[in-house]
């Protein structure tokens, strides 16, 4: 081909080319539109349980795109709300410090390998005819319950123990007492009184979750219950209860024999000589007068429940079953906390084993034992040489350190199994994401490995193994997983057979003297210490104190004055060989005498929780106190003073709150709040109930799950500032404390609007108050001029403490804020648009902070479609709107 | 100036007090200005770098240093424009002694003051150009109703028409200057800054008409732009803010601490300045009247604040006044009202109005009281909400105390220069009234 050719034929193909790509001249419609079919943004939910030891709830967490974001209630099983711990495990599935693979002394290696040497060493000691404990924390577990029970039976050597990190002493004496394995928890659907002994049941309680819903449930229905709480301590409880009867905690004693006398008199019941004997000795201290307790028991009788909580002591416990069973509480319906006590797995037998430290072999599942230790167990467990120690757990936790052979385990969200919730119906966990490390494995896993290599079989999957456990039929499986509970046929009744000769064997050990009495709580939102890795919970403040990051123990005012201790100043209490040092803060609601402190500190210190500065009262106790969690201690002023981070909810007992509580003329004058000509569309209303909050804090936690909000750290708490866009704080009325949540109102008549200088706060059609964040240059103008004070500032680029892995766990639908921004509550604006874009707007949503409250204190409604829905709220309720003389009109309603 | 006016404006009667090395202590001085400066720069790039959280504010008092020496010296800058300006309307030729330092205070304050509202936002990057109603794509505008837009515009049209009225006036010094110095290499600058000016008579007959002029607009200027940054908090919710009585009390506080500041100034000037003229002790005395005055007002409007809180009823303006007599702000209070009310009483004796020794001194504590108040103003009402229970706190960090100084080592340092290269004292019209 010549040149001239080439280049005519180029040219030519060019001309065509470039004719053929022409656009067509026909109109066509790209396929923009959002379809609600084969969307891949779509929220999935799956039905799946966790627990917090043996407190197991069915929950429901929501996925996007295979990542579980937010971890809900299950309807299905009457529990709303969720606890800030089982939200917060969703943190704890992405936690940067997660172990990635198996280490056998100092090494890495993989998990096939490790396993094998684990069992290898287990067959080792078999031979020897050696112990192998394995211990883990207390559990509901059916399927675990039975794999245990098989390799147990498989050999005589292999022992397990439920490691209970607080001791329930109830659950003890019910099985000395009543003949009952576990702690009785009634069903408060019958109960119209429920006296509390020191027990924090809407608080610090495991199944706290599901006293809050029933309670409020009651409130609801109208049919309310009375709660009265007897306590030295200032618990959750007291600060929600109808009636708080505050005494020293060696009163108490005195104060019960003395209503158990008066009530067994009025009830003409017969008390045994001897018991009654020993009353009348006990009795001569109490200066309480009970004749409205006497009454208000005799008018409800058969619907009483007296509950004792877990730092009382054996004699208030004991006293506490002996007027229930005079009242005869035992008679209405009750659940037994799964698994919640075992005679075989005493403590004191983990103790007797330990004696011989080098001819056991300790296998840690899940279970920080070196953290849980007393002082002298921890001793004990040094002594056993390393090889002899190998750990399963999460994170890089003490007892890891401390183990010849560390293997990652599989979080709940990712392995299945199974556990027992309180109406004693079973939950099958699913693995809601693919394990995010391969070499990992879950307890059950082990467990069924174990089994097969000791009996010499082939390794079968777990998913096999536990759908066989249950003997469904396919489709009643599908069901079981998809409804989220198997019904349990098992009979919930169990009998009751008091032995009143055991009862005086509780009576015998006498006080030392000492300065104070040392309650101890587990911490709300860190538990006995297992959620203490994350570091969300360690910033939620305690309701009562505001505290957070740190674990301060509470002190009265009377010994304040006696060892002249302000806020901040460092202590030491001792009791018997150990000592703990610790800041204190004053709480003048305290019993005279009374200290209070709170477990689950003081146990992780890493880079990403560097502020972890806490006390450990575990080291505080030895043998003889393992299972109180109430010491007679000594303290002592020490020289040190400690900054206390505090976020701001204090309980205002001396503020006068007329002036939160609008004049009474805004009272009566409702009809303004419903004005709504605006808006032709949709206006979003919240009408938060504080008669029925009680202040748990759910909300907040949920609210950060929700709307991505970074922790800020202990530093920052102690300059003031935080990022939680809920705020809580108590107030005096006349009909008791109030739990006051106050998020962004969303004014009609917005401050924050008419002053920002780029117009980045503005007012959206359906009356909501939107920042935009991107727009936002950080004058703070509106934070001054908010009268709520609710809009929060990225002082620093806050977003980074979410690191890499944990970015993972954002919710997709909300924006990640930067350096030098505002940002406040959306109402989950996210959540109104997504709805308004394939539902009907009619219809109700739910906000984050809603969807996490267990007692159903917050509705969040449409003023244009729920007009009766909200008058049926509101009832015949007071109906205030914070600052009202501001006349900012905002669309938050309080009910007082 | 005026040709009616006879008076001898200036005398050479001042006793001179200062009597050292005044060339090494100029330098020393202008040493530690720079230091000052420095640091002040090194805080500013780290707050640019790591964020505002290196800084005490917090959720509560999120406004502070930065909204306290914003308004300073903002205060400050008024006080130069009214001693030129209103004072030239009012024919009180005393001024010259002042004016020029004034002057050159009111810009170099300015530029402070607009420095600070940069800084204290989140975004700086973002906040120096957002404000501006630029045209763009996404038909953003800013938000008129917000006080600070109303800032952003009014602080650099008084910025501006501060700068053409201390050009102006400068121009015929210019040219004189420009003589004066033939050989030197700045005799061709100040030629070029004079704009040939001659010194013909239609060229001073313009001259004083535009100044005339000028002086008119930029009086009600002091008048709106201090406005507008007391709007900035009164036109709030905040208790302590939300006052009707803001624009004038703040304009009266303004003119007090920039009276003071320019009394130091000239003194410094003096000191450090050209030795031909001294400030007459009539002038000195003059000005010590004005701030009496300006110091009475402020107990006024003192008491005027207490008064509305008792009128009213207002509960939260009723608790701040007890804060402020009996509370957390009582100190501070107390500091305030000893440093601009009772001090600066001294200045009914004859005695100390005449003496530059003790006017310097309490233009300086006059200065500290004023810092004070508007560190009140700004912090002390943050500090309470209304909300129950909403008790905040707040304490400087290094870096906020470093911006401060280095705010004023800033001032110094452009001041100190400017005094040696500028012709700081209007050398023609003092001839001009000398020869009158």
């Amino acid at each position: 081909m010549d040149r001239r050719n080439f280049i005519s034929i180029t040219f030519g193909s060019m001309m065509l080319a470039l004719n053929a790509c022409r656009q067509s001249q026909d109109k066509i419609v790209p396929n923009v539109e959002p379809s609600r079919f084969y969307s891949n943004d779509d929220y999935l939910y799956y039905n799946t349980v966790l627990s917090n030891k043996n407190a197991a709830f069915a929950v429901k967490v929501k996925t996007k795109e295979g990542k579980p974001i937010k971890i809900i209630g299950n309807n299905s099983t009457q529990i709303i709300g969720m606890d800030a711990k089982l939200q917060a495990t969703i943190y704890e599935l992405l936690h940067p410090d997660r172990l990635r693979m198996p280490r056998i002394e100092d090494k890495e290696s993989n998990l096939q390998y490790a396993l094998q040497k684990v069992f290898d060493k287990l067959y080792n000691f078999i031979n020897l005819g050696k112990n192998i404990i394995f211990i883990m924390s207390e559990h509901s577990s059916r399927f675990l319950n039975k794999l245990i029970n098989e390799i147990k039976s498989l050999n005589s050597s292999i022992k397990f123990f439920n490691y209970p990190t607080i001791y329930s002493n109830e659950a003890y004496l019910n099985s000395e007492l009543l003949g009952v394995n576990g702690e009785i928890i009634p069903d408060l659907s019958n109960i119209k009184l429920f006296i509390s002994i020191e027990a924090d049941i809407l608080g610090t309680d495991k199944f706290a979750l599901y006293y809050q819903n029933v309670i409020s449930e009651r409130k609801e229905n109208q049919a309310d219950i009375k709660l009265i709480t007897i306590e030295s301590a200032f618990t959750l409880t007291g600060l929600n209860s109808n009636k708080r009867i505050v005494i020293n905690k060696n009163n108490i004693e005195s104060l019960l024999s003395d209503l158990i006398l008066q009530v067994a008199n009025k009830l003409n019941y017969n008390i045994p000589v001897k018991i009654t004997n020993k009353l009348l000795q006990i009795k001569s201290n109490n200066t309480f007068d009970l004749n409205d307790l006497v009454y208000d028991i005799l008018d409800n009788r058969n619907q009483v429940f007296i509950k004792s909580g877990t730092v009382s002591s054996y004699k208030t416990t004991a006293l506490t079953i002996l007027l229930n069973i005079i009242l005869n509480s035992y008679q209405n319906r009750m659940y037994l906390a799964p698994n919640s006590y075992d005679k075989s797995e005493h403590l004191l037998e983990l103790y007797r084993l330990l004696e011989r430290p080098k001819d056991i072999l300790i296998i840690s599942l899940d279970t920080d034992l070196f953290y849980f230790a007393s002082s002298d167990l921890y001793k004990k467990l040094l002594q056993i040489p390393i090889e002899n120690i190998i750990s399963f757990s999460l994170l890089q936790d003490s007892t890891a350190r401390n183990s010849f052979i560390n293997i990652p385990l599989k979080h709940s969200l990712e392995c299945w199994g199974d556990a027992q919730v309180l109406n004693q119906n079973y939950v099958i966990r699913q693995p809601i994401i693919e394990p995010l490390n391969s070499e990992s494995v879950s307890i059950e896993e082990l467990l069924i490995f174990i089994k097969s290599k000791i009996i010499n079989k082939e390794n079968t999957n777990i998913y096999d193994e536990l759908m066989s456990s249950y003997h469904l039929s396919e489709e009643e499986w599908i069901n079981a997983l998809i409804n989220g509970y198997i019904n349990n046929g098992e009979n919930l009744l169990f009998n009751i057979n008091f032995n009143p000769e055991k009862f005086l064997d509780f009576f015998d050990n006498d006080e030392g003297s000492s300065h104070a009495n040392l309650l101890l709580f587990p911490s709300l939102y860190l538990g006995d210490g297992s959620y203490s890795t994350i570091p969300w919970l360690n910033e939620l403040p305690d309701p009562i104190t505001g505290v957070c990051w740190l674990n301060p123990v509470n002190i009265s005012q009377n010994i304040s004055k006696k060892y002249d201790l302000k806020e901040g100043d460092v202590i030491k209490i001792s009791f018997k060989d150990n000592a703990v040092t610790a800041p204190v803060i004053i709480n003048s609601e305290l019993a005279d005498d009374t200290i209070v402190g709170y477990y689950g500190y003081g146990r992780y210190s890493n880079k990403s929780l560097p502020n972890d500065e806490g006390v450990n009262f575990y080291n505080l106790k030895d043998i003889s106190s393992i299972f109180l969690n109430n010491l007679l201690v000594n303290i002592e002023k020490t020289q040190n003073r400690i900054k206390i981070s505090k976020i701001m909810s204090y309980v205002h007992s001396n503020t006068n709150a007329n002036h939160f509580i609008c004049d009474k003329m805004y009272e009566k004058q409702h009809k303004h709040f419903f004005e709504n000509k605006k808006y032709f569309e949709n206006k979003w209303i919240m009408i938060i109930d504080t008669t029925k909050c009680i202040g748990c804090n759910y909300c907040i936690l949920s609210c950060q799950i929700e709307n991505n909000i970074p922790f800020v750290g202990m530093d920052e708490i102690l300059r003031g500032r935080n990022l939680h866009w809920i705020r809580h704080y108590v107030i005096m009325t006349d009909k008791g404390y109030r739990n006051i949540m106050v998020m962004c109102q969303h004014c009609e008549n917005a401050p924050c609007e008419k002053v920002c200088p780029v117009s980045a706060s503005t007012h959206s059609e359906d009356g909501l108050n939107e920042t935009t964040y991107n727009r936002c240059v950080g004058t703070r103008y509106c934070i001054t001029n908010c009268p709520y004070k609710i809009r929060k500032f990225n002082y620093f680029n806050y977003a980074s403490n979410f690191t890499k892995s944990l970015n993972l766990m954002l919710n997709p639908s909300v924006t990640v804020r930067s350096r030098g921004v505002v940002e406040k509550c959306s109402f989950c604006v996210q959540r109104i648009n997504e709805y308004k874009r394939f539902e009907d707007a009619s219809e109700k949503i739910e906000t984050a902070c809603q969807e996490a409250c267990p007692t159903g204190a917050i509705s969040f409604l449409n003023l244009k479609y729920h007009q009766d829905a909200i008058e049926k709220i509101i009832g015949n309720k007071h109906l205030v709107r914070l600052l009202e003389e501001y006349n900012t009109g905002p669309s938050v309603w309080y009910l007082l | 100036m005026n040709k009616s006016n006879t008076n001898i404006i200036f005398k050479f009667t001042g006793k001179n007090e200062f009597t050292k090395n005044h060339r090494l202590n100029y330098i020393i001085f202008l040493s530690i200005s720079i230091i000052l400066f420095l640091q002040g720069a090194i805080s500013t790039w780290l707050t640019f770098s790591i964020g505002l959280g290196i800084w005490g504010i917090n959720d509560l008092v999120c406004w502070a240093f930065d909204i306290t020496n914003f308004v300073f010296w903002i205060g400050l800058a008024h006080s130069g424009t009214l001693i030129s300006a209103i004072l030239l309307l009012l024919r009180q030729n005393w001024r010259s002694t002042y004016n020029k330092p004034a002057e050159t205070m009111t810009l170099i304050s300015i530029v402070i003051a607009l420095t600070y509202p940069i800084i204290h936002t989140g975004r700086p990057w973002l906040a120096w150009y957002w404000l501006f109603p630029y045209p763009n794509e996404m038909a953003l505008m800013p938000n008129f109703k917000s006080a600070l837009i109303w800032d952003y515009f009014a602080i650099p049209i008084y910025f501006i028409v501060s700068l053409v009225f201390w050009y102006l006036g400068m121009i015929p010094d210019f040219a004189r200057k420009s003589k004066e110095l033939t050989v030197s290499k700045l005799s061709s600058v100040y030629s070029k800054l004079s704009l040939g000016w001659n010194g013909n008579s239609m060229q001073w007959n313009i001259f004083r008409q535009t100044y005339l002029l000028l002086a008119g607009i930029a009086t009600p200027l002091v008048i709106a732009v201090h406005s507008i940054v007391s709007y900035d908090f009164s036109v709030t919710l905040v208790s302590g803010w939300h006052l009707t009585i803001f624009p004038p009390y703040f304009i009266a506080g303004a003119i007090f601490s920039g009276c003071a500041f320019v009394q130091v100034i000239t003194l410094l000037k003096e000191y450090f300045g050209a030795k031909k003229y001294r400030i007459s002790n009539e002038n000195l005395e003059k000005m010590n009247k004005i701030i009496l005055t300006f110091s009475l007002l402020m107990a006024y409007v003192y008491i005027t604040e207490i008064f509305f809180a008792f009128y009213s009823g207002n509960k939260y303006e009723l608790n701040l006044i007890n804060r402020k007599f009996y509370g957390d702000l009582s100190l501070l209070f107390f500091l305030v009202v000893l440093s601009n009310f009772i001090i600066p009483q001294l200045l009914w004796f004859f005695k100390f109005r005449n003496s530059k020794l003790i006017s310097l001194l309490i233009s300086l504590i006059i200065l500290f009281g004023m810092w004070l108040e508007r560190y009140m103003i700004v912090v002390g009402s943050l500090k309470y909400d209304n909300l129950v229970g909403m008790i905040g706190f707040y304490f400087p960090t290094v870096y906020e105390l470093s911006l401060l100084f280095g705010s004023i080592g800033l001032f110094f340092m452009v001041y100190l220069i400017l005094i040696k290269v500028l012709p700081m004292y209007s050398d023609l019209e003092i001839e001009f009234s000398l020869s009158k």
